[in-house]
């Protein structure tokens, strides 16, 4: 690069002929060299790295063409103006009219923005993953779980990977973790106005029902009091009293002591869960847990 | 012989889209071709462009493909993934045979591969089934009772039978032969 | 109990060492009981054990039918499984990923299942291939995600004294599969028939 630039000025002032030729037969050691090198390295350093470029602002950028692949990519097919609707944030439309108000462009078509989409798509999310859920886990699981697949950080995760980033019209880029969930969301509801209902959820199901693999229902919803809510459950089960039993227990009076209580039911002396952990207490609370977690998983694979 | 791919950087699987467990979608977002029009280097890349490219796009609708000539400069490819990974290929002198090659490599990968060692060929969220193995699995449940110290655990735990023992063994075997013997006489 | 009736139940109790003791069935009435009880007094001797066949298959049959029920009422929660894939062993569950090695024809978003079974198990019982498990009892299905090449590897060759060095950089073609499903269809000893798999080598 820098070989180049002193090549293109040299040339320069030769064809200008302001500096005698003889200047550049002159063979001596470069002593120039290296403290130019590290000039423009320390101005550079001084200065910090480049802001992020848009995508957009690129040459090379057909914004036809990237929503075209991105409908093929997801495998569906959209209404195109549904699909542009849903990528326009708010504040982008806002500002966008406001300048052409102030330019006093009176062609200007303000743009929609995905408001309203995404409170549509929300919905058709929050309700499918209740659907699915429901089949298997109880009420308060399921909440637990359609809170957590809804929220902007994961929505905006799905949205980050299925390349959104590039093509949601926003304020600022890269674009923030909202924008890029209410930009999924949209598009779920720009899904179900285009090739309807169905397409729709079969998309939130391969898109963020899928964001589950490898999570574990239980990591994300926990009861606060383990053992109470296991009392609760059993009692509308029909069993009133639980005998915790201390099975094993190692390392004693040590840092590293560990216990392991069973709970049985009093009745028929059969183990209802087990669990571990480093005082009594807690290994109690696992073992309510380990039972909760085998009355709801009766019915699952996981 | 060479452990220098010890330095380079080691990675595990990682599907942060949770391709495939769904439905499969190509991580390949963009490919820019970038060549030079009259320069030979551009030769296979120019002949890419002129007879293959139009299937190359009929079959990968989800790429968007754009062309930067750009003159005397050496010809690129430059592809850009989901993950926000950027990856050039050097395309100086390929033929349209190679051009294309790597643009199918390019269009099944999911990020830029180059430099990165895996570590193990397997992710798996479920280490484990069947539980992991604890000091209390197969616990003898006699030790629940047991109360310490005592002189019966204290000692060394001996499986393995003595000369003795096998040799009183052998000899009521024998004791067993001989009645079997007389019995049948 | 009269005699004949009894010898028919000795000589269906058969040591389980293999050693045959049919010749001395005739008087062994009461010699059986004695072996027991004598072997039974040893501390740490051979663990001879008298096997009553019936009750074997009696058991047999009660587990087979406790594995069927579960899968039945698809209780058996999450399963894994080992598979023979391109020439290494896998286990695997559902979820998944893992890395074949080498060139492999399949394509990216291609769906395959995978048949050369060696092991299954949940968290409650294990079905174990002899070597294979029944052709058609485990249906896993995987989708290849992506193929790519492996990082640079270097084959340096170098002979002392002699003035020979080679140098030799490579790639593996990798191919990189996601596991949908691991499920065990059907009922033990009774799979569901499979078809088009007749050519198929295992």
């Amino acid at each position: 690069m820098l070989c180049r630039q002193t090549l293109n000025l040299t040339s320069r002032i030769i064809n200008q002929n302001l500096i005698p030729i003889q200047f550049i037969n002159s063979r001596n050691i470069k002593r120039w060299v290296s403290p130019t090198i590290k000039e423009i390295n320390r101005r550079r350093k001084k200065v910090g790295p480049d802001p992020i470029k848009p995508r957009y602002s690129y040459l090379e950028w057909n914004y036809d063409v990237e929503l075209y692949c991105f409908g093929k990519r997801v495998g569906e097919t959209f209404k195109d103006n549904f699909l542009r609707e849903a990528l326009v944030q708010r504040e982008y439309a806002n500002v966008e009219e406001f300048r052409a108000e102030k330019e006093g462009n009176e062609s200007y078509v303000p743009e929609e923005s995905n408001t309203q989409l995404a409170s549509e798509g929300h919905k058709i999310i929050y309700n499918y993953i209740g659907e699915v859920y429901l089949k298997s886990y109880p009420q308060d699981v399921t909440t637990a779980i359609q809170n957590y697949l809804t929220s902007d950080k994961l929505l905006g995760h799905v949205a980050k990977y299925l390349g959104l980033t590039d093509l949601v019209k926003s304020v600022e880029y890269p674009p923030e973790t909202k924008t890029l969930a209410d930009a999924f969301k949209a598009i779920v509801a720009a899904l179900e106005s285009s090739s309807g209902l169905e397409r729709a959820q079969l998309f939130v199901k391969d898109f963020v029902i899928v964001q589950m693999n490898g999570k574990d229902v239980y990591d994300i919803w926990t009861p606060e009091r383990p053992f109470d809510y296991l009392m609760k459950l059993l009692e509308e089960k029909g069993i009133k009293e639980v005998e915790p039993r201390l099975c094993n227990q190692s390392a004693v009076n040590t840092i590293l002591a560990n216990y392991q209580v069973g709970l049985y039911n009093k009745a028929d002396k059969k183990l209802l869960g087990i669990g571990w952990g480093e005082s009594v207490k807690i290994a109690k609370d696992t073992a309510a847990l380990d039972a909760i977690q085998k009355i709801y998983c009766k019915h699952n694979s996981n | 012989m060479s452990n220098s791919h010890l330095f380079l950087k080691p990675a595990f699987i990682t599907t942060p889209g949770q391709n495939g467990v769904g439905r499969y979608f190509c991580q390949l977002q963009r490919v820019v071709l970038k060549f030079c029009k009259n320069n030979g280097s551009s030769r296979g890349m120019r002949e890419f462009i002129e007879n293959k490219l139009i299937d190359f796009v009929k079959e990968t609708p989800e790429v968007a493909v754009y062309m930067k000539p750009r003159r005397h400069r050496t010809p690129i490819i430059r592809a850009e993934y989901l993950n926000g990974d950027t990856q050039w290929v050097n395309a100086r002198n390929f033929t349209e045979d190679e051009i294309l090659k790597w643009l199918q490599l390019l269009k099944t990968q999911s990020s830029d591969k180059t430099g990165i060692r895996l570590r193990k060929l397997l992710h798996t969220d479920h280490p484990s089934v069947q539980g992991p193995w604890t000091p209390y699995t197969f616990r003898d449940p006699k030790l629940n009772l047991a109360e310490f110290p005592s002189p019966e655990l204290a000692g060394p735990h001996v499986v393995e039978t003595t000369a003795t023992e096998e040799l009183l063994e052998m000899y009521k075997n024998q004791q067993i032969e001989d009645v079997n013997e007389k019995r049948a006489e | 109990m009269d005699n004949a009736e009894y010898q028919h139940k000795v000589s269906k109790l058969s040591l389980r060492n293999g050693q045959n003791y049919s010749r001395s069935l005739g008087q062994a009435g009461n010699l059986l009981s004695s072996i027991t009880k004598r072997y039974s007094t040893i501390i740490a001797s051979t663990p001879y054990e008298i096997v009553d066949e019936d009750k074997e298959t009696n058991v047999a049959k009660d587990i087979i039918k406790k594995i069927n029920d579960q899968i039945a009422q698809s209780q058996e929660g999450r399963l894994f499984a080992i598979v023979h894939l391109a020439g290494k062993q896998f286990r695997i569950t559902e979820g998944d990923v893992l890395v074949v090695e080498g060139y492999w024809p399949p394509n990216c978003g291609d769906k395959i299942s995978l048949d050369k079974v060696l092991l299954v198990g949940a968290s409650d019982f294990t079905l174990i291939g002899r070597p294979l498990v029944q052709r058609g009892l485990v249906n896993i299905e995987a989708t290849v995600i992506e193929k790519t090449l492996s990082h640079t590897k270097t084959h340096f060759r170098k002979k002392r004294r002699k003035q020979y060095k080679r140098i030799h950089f490579y790639k593996i073609p990798q191919t990189y599969l996601r596991i949908n499903t691991v499920k065990v269809t059907g009922e033990l000893n009774n799979p569901p028939e499979v078809r088009g798999l007749e050519k198929a080598i295992f």
